[in-house]
């Protein structure tokens, strides 16, 4: 899409929101001081009650989306995946491996889900090899046991530090109150997927609170056919019994009088039946093993009445096993290959809020981590399996940071929030992640957000084995950000977002120095619309529009970045309020693959029917997910010799539960 | 860029001083003006702890009152996010996410002089409870429980509450 039309929805977006503002309650009375009303005439005031959708959480200037349990359970999403597949700007793509998350121009194949915080309950997930945030069935949660997911886009190194380009996704996990009893749950979908879920909630009479969660998923996948390999010698393009998966995962939480421990583990295989690798042999076992596992313990509480602090120590797991099969050993005599990655850290992280001024928050600090393994294995095999040769790699970074920042209440209207986080790694030059943002809210119902700020990423341990000494330094991004959010009524709201992102010193290659060199710049720039509205009667619905135009290095239309995404969601109760029905709709722009093909825009569907209520302690949902069968396809992030992935048709859910 | 400018100085154009308040604003002026309007027993401390716990927004709206004289003594505005400091306390209010942890916060005050504060629907073992009646916010008062602190609500409360719980 060209920038013309960008500059018209931008002008379409300003007459939306004048309108929005406009219609908005100004009342014109002079300026009243709260403190002077009487009870009396308190009792007898128009109100503006507050917002009954859900309200963000995340300390945050740009324009947070949520999904709540409740749009989890009504739309019926299995991962995070699908989650974020819901949210206004954001797709996914699927290669049979990982779900990669892509928007304002992030996203690009072969990232992973990388430039993205992935947070649980304040603890960052990615692993320290790839950076990557694992969002399917890979990562750490059952969304049963999640109680809301925030995706707040925009820079987050002010607070978070390294990785936080994009944007951050918080999700903040349920606790044992919520459940307050044993949960027992299955689930079979289509492809022969079955999963079996127990869960276990508690808050004990002294205030303690636990959740403990374990689940299993098991599934065979598909045979897939890919056109590329359709020849004789290749089984005629057909990977036959090569997709199935099996996941584990643990969970607890456990809190009391400001302490709060809380685990996760989970361990992910998957067959990738797409023979993602130049040299290894089609239709034979391609598997991957990714185990990601933390335990992050917290402390909260006041010192006094104006001094609060947060205190963390985390440790965090990754484990990376691959084993595949070369097509061409008659040279090397290498026919089998193994990878043996793991990943170790642990950090330590001091928060404090002083509110010793009236009018003031000062958010200060300092982390510690310390990536103390960092290890790559990659062994190579003969035909009869004897080991032949062996390639290790090991790295390590402490990284130490401060952060310091001031949201300051002007009066009612205004607000400014400036802060900075100094990181200081082991193996690169601190770096300053600024930030300032100023809040303005004309009425009760209106807010203005008008932010600027940089962040940066520090290149990995797998980008380090695998660029020149000298080029290894980190990428940087600047956004500018304008966001407005007007509140119709607490149960309408209307956000938009106007942004702009500057990347820069990103890794290129530069054919004069046959290198790879971090000088590289591109940007990315868009529009984006939601619409949220509720209704007493249980009806919900959110849809949002997302225009966007980013550029690669060399000034070309990026890869698998759609111009346009759109997403309808609609939920309501049927059957005499026991049953409630969710449809959704996404559409998604065409984009680009890596060989620069066009792939067509696409309108998937999926529609959930939950029970509303309990029936003796029993609950069920049942999903379609593509409902129209729709044929599509994707960006592949390999692109070994297909540059495009066909996805799944139509296929099915069915959860039941039952408390105990 | 231009865009924004203009964005932004339509809004500015369009603000004005005054508006109706917010539901915060009001649950603060409630608060305030209940805690004006009740007895503490005697003490020598010089300031009245006034504290919200795990309620930013009613603790923002109270903002505009600190420093103020209430019972002779300066108001301080503090937002609790722990029960570790609510002994502290002569005015707590707990909000909606405290509620489930209401047993245990009433142990942890004892038998001081605490008046409790809150909006929660669920919560009644409070001193005063805020509520939505139709439209507008109304307070009951139990003074089971008030007096178990050992305050006094003024009579004017008792007057104006929707209704009053006696021992």
């Amino acid at each position: 899409m060209s920038d013309f039309r960008v500059g018209g929805l931008c002008r379409l977006l300003f007459v939306t929101l004048s309108l929005a503002l406009a219609s908005g309650r100004v009342a014109a009375d002079d300026k009243e001081n709260l403190a002077d009303l009487s009870l009396e005439q308190l009792m007898q005031r128009e109100v503006v009650w507050a917002s009954k959708i859900a309200q963000q959480i995340s300390d945050s200037p740009s324009a947070v989306a949520i999904v709540t349990a409740a749009d989890i359970r009504a739309y019926g999403y299995r991962t995070l995946a699908d989650v974020i597949n819901s949210m206004r700007g954001l797709y996914t793509t699927y290669d049979r491996r990982y779900q990669y998350m892509g928007g304002r121009g992030f996203g690009a194949p072969e990232d992973y889900a990388g430039r993205i915080m992935l947070l649980i309950d304040g603890y960052a997930t990615q692993d320290n090899l790839f950076t990557q945030a694992y969002i399917e069935d890979s990562g750490l949660l059952d969304l049963e046991i999640i109680e809301r997911v925030e995706y707040v886009p925009g820079t987050g190194s002010v607070t978070y530090g390294n990785n936080a380009l994009l944007g951050i996704i918080n999700v903040v996990t349920k606790n044992g109150r919520d459940f307050n009893m044993a949960q027992l749950s299955a689930e079979f979908a289509s492809h022969g997927m079955q999963k079996q879920r127990v869960t276990m909630g508690k808050l004990f009479d002294n205030g303690a609170d636990l959740l403990l969660s374990a689940s299993v998923l098991n599934a065979d996948g598909q045979n897939h056919y890919f056109s590329a390999y359709d020849s004789p010698t290749t089984n005629n393009g057909w990977a036959e019994n090569i997709d199935d998966e099996r996941n584990k995962r643990l969970f607890g939480k456990f809190s009391f009088e400001g302490w709060t421990l809380e685990a996760a583990y989970v361990d992910r295989k998957k067959v990738v039946p797409t023979n993602p690798d130049y040299f290894t042999l089609f239709n034979t076992p391609y598997a991957i093993d990714d185990a990601n596992a933390f335990v992050n313990l917290r402390y909260e509480r006041d010192f006094g009445l104006k001094l609060h602090s947060a205190s963390r120590l985390y440790y965090g797991y990754y484990g990376y096993n691959a084993s595949r099969e070369y097509a061409d050993y008659s040279e090397d005599n290498i026919r089998y290959g193994e990878r043996r990655h793991e990943g170790r850290w642990w950090g330590l992280e001091q928060k404090f809020v002083g509110n010793w001024f009236a009018d003031h928050a000062i958010v200060f600090g300092f982390e510690f981590r310390n990536d103390f393994t960092q290890h790559m294995s990659r062994s190579y095999f003969s035909p009869t399996y004897d080991f032949l040769e062996a390639r290790e790699e090991d790295y390590s970074r402490t990284t130490t940071s401060f952060f310091l920042a001031d949201e300051y209440r002007i009066n009612d209207q205004w607000s400014i929030n400036i802060g900075a986080r100094f990181d200081n790694a082991s193996d690169l030059d601190g770096n300053l992640s600024p930030r300032v943002a100023v809040i303005y809210r004309p009425s009760l119902m209106t807010t203005l957000k008008a932010s600027y700020s940089e962040a940066f990423r520090m290149p990995n341990a797998n980008e380090i084995a695998s660029t020149p000494v000298e080029a290894v330094a980190p990428e940087y991004v600047a956004a500018s950000e304008l966001v407005l959010q007007h509140d119709f009524s607490p149960r309408m709201r209307l956000t938009g977002s106007i942004y702009r992102y500057d990347r820069s010193d990103q890794l290129v290659f530069d054919f004069s120095q046959y290198e790879y060199v971090p000088t590289g710049n591109s940007h990315a720039d868009g529009v984006e619309l939601e619409f949220e509205r509720s209704w007493e009667n249980g009806v919900r619905t959110r849809s949002s529009l997302a225009f966007q135009h980013s550029e690669n290095t060399e000034g070309m239309d990026a890869v698998n970045s759609p111009n346009v995404l759109g997403k309808f969601n609609l939920t309501f109760p049927i059957v005499a309020d026991r049953v409630r029905l969710g449809f959704e709709a996404q559409y998604i722009g065409p984009r680009l693959t890596l060989e620069r093909r066009e792939i067509s825009s696409t309108t998937l569907a999926n529609l959930t029917l939950s029970s509303e209520r309990k029936w003796h302690g029993m609950s069920a949902s049942f999903s379609i997910r593509n409902l129209f069968d729709k044929e599509y396809e994707v960006v592949s992030p390999s692109g070994v010799l297909s540059d495009s992935l066909r996805m799944d048709g139509r296929t099915f859910w069915l959860q039941l539960n039952y408390d105990l | 860029m231009r865009r924004l400018l203009i964005l932004l100085c339509v809004f500015v154009s369009l603000s004005v001083a005054a508006e109706p308040l917010s539901e915060y604003q009001l649950k603060a002026g409630f608060a305030y003006n209940i805690a004006a309007y009740t007895e503490w027993p005697a003490t020598d401390r010089r300031n009245f702890n006034f504290c919200t716990l795990n309620e930013e927004n009613v603790g923002l709206g109270l903002a505009q009152f600190e420093g103020k004289q209430l019972h002779g003594r300066r108001l301080v505005i503090a937002r609790l996010t722990s029960l570790v400091a609510i002994r502290q306390c002569q005015v707590l209010y707990i909000g909606e996410r405290e509620a489930a942890n209401l047993p245990h916060i009433l142990k942890q005050l004892g038998d001081e002089s605490v008046l409790t504060i809150s909006d929660a629907s669920q919560v009644t073992a409070v001193c005063v409870r805020l509520a939505l009646d139709g439209e507008r916010l109304v307070f009951d008062i139990n003074l089971e429980h008030c007096q178990q602190a050992r305050l006094m609500p003024g009579s004017n409360l008792m007057r104006l509450a929707r209704v009053v719980t006696k021992p």
